[in-house]
């Protein structure tokens, strides 16, 4: 099924703002630009659904999400625990947004 | 009276000591820094791109069955291998390490602050070197997908160097 990208980065970014709530206006050009990044890596999973395996799958989720949490907790106002989280909200908007899209079971 | 008529003094100088401690703990611009981080770059991310352009090399031999595409093959999937590899993993965890010790040298709060950002790269280059010694390759695609948010981490070293330079807070 075909997914507006567009509409689960506002989604993605509002996740993460939710989690990070008073502390988002700090964070919110350098989350913002990191988060379209994960849209346009998650557009490349959904280009490569025939060919990525569920290891690989899990290998580059797991990437992002610790790059995403690396660089919101390198703010002086952001715990690690509530970069942790903020990453795992706006990654499960991504995820749910490639289940529709892909179809594949292990995401 | 005399002792309380210097206390004043004293406060005012341990003061400015102390101001001055604080100042020379205040992370500052270091262009040998700035150049390390470019480096460190660069090499993770020259490894990353020569094990894209092998795994692409394989995906485009692998249906090939002359012998000699089978040989370039070969040649293709022993270059891209783990074994041949292991280097650049040892080489990336050295010079990020080189790299921490000397940006969180200060002992100030942005130390803290770094030391975090250096795991998340450290651990994304653990679980590249993991997932490469188990499955023995690594996808062209999937390495792709790891090499973007991997070089964002490093922007964000690289973005902390120049607001120094600019004279920005750090972060």
């Amino acid at each position: 099924m075909a997914v507006d990208w567009t509409q689960v980065l506002a989604q993605a970014v509002q996740a993460a703002q939710g989690v990070l709530a008073g502390k988002w206006p700090v964070v919110r050009q350098a989350a913002t630009a990191q988060i379209t990044a994960l849209i346009a890596n998650a557009k490349a999973i959904e280009d490569a659904k025939d060919t990525m395996t569920e290891d690989e799958y899990e290998l580059v989720k797991r990437i992002q999400k610790r790059a995403l949490t690396g660089v919101l907790a390198g703010f002086e106002a952001i715990g690690i625990v509530a970069a942790e989280q903020a990453a795992e909200a706006a990654w499960d908007v991504v995820a749910g947004a490639l289940r529709t899209a892909t179809g594949l079971a292990f995401i | 009276m005399r002792r309380h008529r210097f206390l004043p003094a004293w406060h005012a100088v341990c003061l400015l000591l102390g101001l001055a401690i604080l100042a020379s703990c205040a992370p500052t611009y270091d262009e040998t820094t700035d150049r390390q981080i470019m480096a460190v770059q660069q090499t993770t991310d020259a490894g990353l791109v020569r094990l894209i352009t092998l795994a692409r090399r394989i995906d485009s031999l692998k249906d090939l069955s002359d012998p000699a595409s089978q040989k370039a093959l070969a040649d293709a999937r022993a270059k891209a291998g783990y074994a041949a590899n292991a280097d650049f993993y040892d080489t990336a965890e050295v010079d990020l390490t080189s790299l921490q010790l000397r940006m969180t040298a200060t002992p100030d709060l942005s130390a803290t602050k770094l030391d975090v950002l250096f795991t998340t790269i450290r651990d994304n280059l653990d679980d590249l070197r993991k997932f490469h010694s188990e499955h023995g390759l690594i996808g062209a695609r999937a390495l792709s997908l790891a090499r973007t948010p991997i070089n964002q981490q490093f922007k964000t070293l690289m973005q902390y160097e120049l607001n120094l330079k600019s004279g920005k807070k750090a972060a």
